[in-house]
């Protein structure tokens, strides 16, 4: 059972485009009096982002580290900034969520690749000997891998793209705007003529409805098994990976309210790699530091919330 | 009495015909009070006038050089997607996930 109060009725018009950027169609509302081209602006800052930092971006200065694996290579400020605070929150997830984690995502399939046998825990226990985000050195504007690692920044760099276009819109005195990046990251800008956008989210893995959120400068992210589930001798994997178990978290979904969408996305990314009796006891630790409320649903189909999640969820 | 009557028709038919059509009225309006002759050669003086013939192939010309159009670059004006931006009203995104 789920209850929630009604949700006020607003219509407003606004201006929306969708563009194709980090393997995700990314909305962005703003109000009707903006320009067409105010979306260039931003669509742009979206891309150099995934242009100069993106580990899949050929000429990234990720890419560069990835290539010079076991060298210092030299980089930009900004990529310096960004492994740091990623570093920092991995802190809180002892290992289980690792932005070096590639070897083990070849190894389970989920790199775009196709396995057809579930990695023997010799082959696990390998691949973890090149997964330690703890591995990466930084001295000045320098950063060093080890050989054979490999850094992933797929669940982060675009929610870091949708705060920096964040921090654009308030410097231009934007104070009601909408920021959709694929369903997973979403950012409601609100001001006292518009005080929520709202958010439907579904259960995912039984594709129904869950509940409406309302957003007020805050963001919403999601972290998921239902759109990149991989079956491996009939058997169902996520795409998330434990790294200190080296197999792909059983969770189902996690969803995190926060107010910045890069706190989110890591934190959900984490928090759905943890084991799911381990969510409450992760969730209030990063409380202390960070604000911000979540759900878990695990493999079961149970529901745990954190204690002042907006909505009230009663099933277990 | 008969004559009364014939004669008002007449009047009002001829009253008709003449306020009735404006064009009438402007032309009995205009000779009145003539417009002054617009001295159109001077106007014309402020422009340059070309001359547009039919070549031997019946295709027209202008024999001005610098009206020709010139192909500098070849290009696909439909490669180029334009973006489209759409009137949305708040209504509500819904969750999923991407990564």
């Amino acid at each position: 059972m789920i209850t929630q109060k009604p949700l006020p009725q607003v219509s407003k018009p606004y201006k929306a485009q969708t563009r194709f950027l980090f393997y995700c169609h990314i909305k962005i509302k703003l109000p009707v009096v903006c320009h067409d081209f105010y979306f260039d602006e931003l669509f742009a800052e979206l891309e150099r982002i995934d242009r100069l930092y993106n580990s899949y971006s050929e000429d990234s200065y990720i890419s560069k580290i990835n290539k010079n694996a076991g060298h210092f290579t030299e980089v930009d400020e900004f990529t310096v900034e960004l492994l740091k605070q990623v570093k920092q929150l991995s802190g809180y997830f002892q290992g289980a969520y690792d932005i070096t984690s590639m070897p083990l995502l070849k190894l389970w399939g989920l790199h775009g690749n196709k396995v057809n046998k579930i990695p023997s825990l010799t082959e696990i226990e390998a691949s973890q000997q090149l997964v330690n985000y703890k591995n990466i050195q930084t001295e000045g504007n320098r950063v060093k891998i080890e050989n054979g690692q490999e850094i992933n920044t797929g669940s982060f760099l675009k929610a870091y793209a949708i705060d920096v276009v964040l921090k654009k819109l308030k410097n231009d005195g934007i104070t009601d705007a909408m920021i959709n990046a694929g369903g997973s990251t979403i950012f409601g800008l609100n001001d006292d003529e518009h005080p929520n956008w709202k958010v439907n989210v579904p259960d995912l893995t039984e594709n129904t409805d869950l509940f409406q959120l309302k957003l007020k400068n805050n963001c919403f992210s999601t972290s998921a098994r239902n759109t990149h589930s991989n079956i491996i001798e009939g058997k169902e994997f996520g795409h998330i990976i434990n790294a200190t178990t080296g197999s792909p978290s059983s969770n189902y979904q996690v969803g995190l309210l926060t107010d910045s969408c890069f706190l989110g996305d890591v934190l959900a990314t984490g928090l759905f790699a943890i084991p799911s009796n381990h969510f409450l006891v992760t969730l209030h630790k990063i409380q202390q530091d960070f604000k911000m409320e979540g759900f878990l649903i695990n493999e079961q189909g149970g529901i745990i919330t954190s204690e002042n999640f907006p909505v009230k969820i009663d099933r277990l | 009495m008969k004559l009364i009557k014939q004669a008002g028709l007449y009047l009002l038919g001829a009253g008709l015909l003449i306020f009735g059509n404006r064009k009438t009225l402007d032309g009995i309006l205009v000779s009145l009070d003539p417009p002054e002759e617009k001295d159109h050669k001077k106007f014309d003086e402020a422009f340059e006038t070309q001359k547009i013939t039919r070549n031997k192939e019946n295709k027209l010309a202008n024999e001005n050089i610098y009206f020709q159009t010139i192909h500098i670059d070849e290009r696909d004006i439909n490669a180029t997607p334009t973006r489209k931006t759409s009137i949305e009203s708040d209504n509500a995104e819904t969750a999923s996930a991407s990564q």
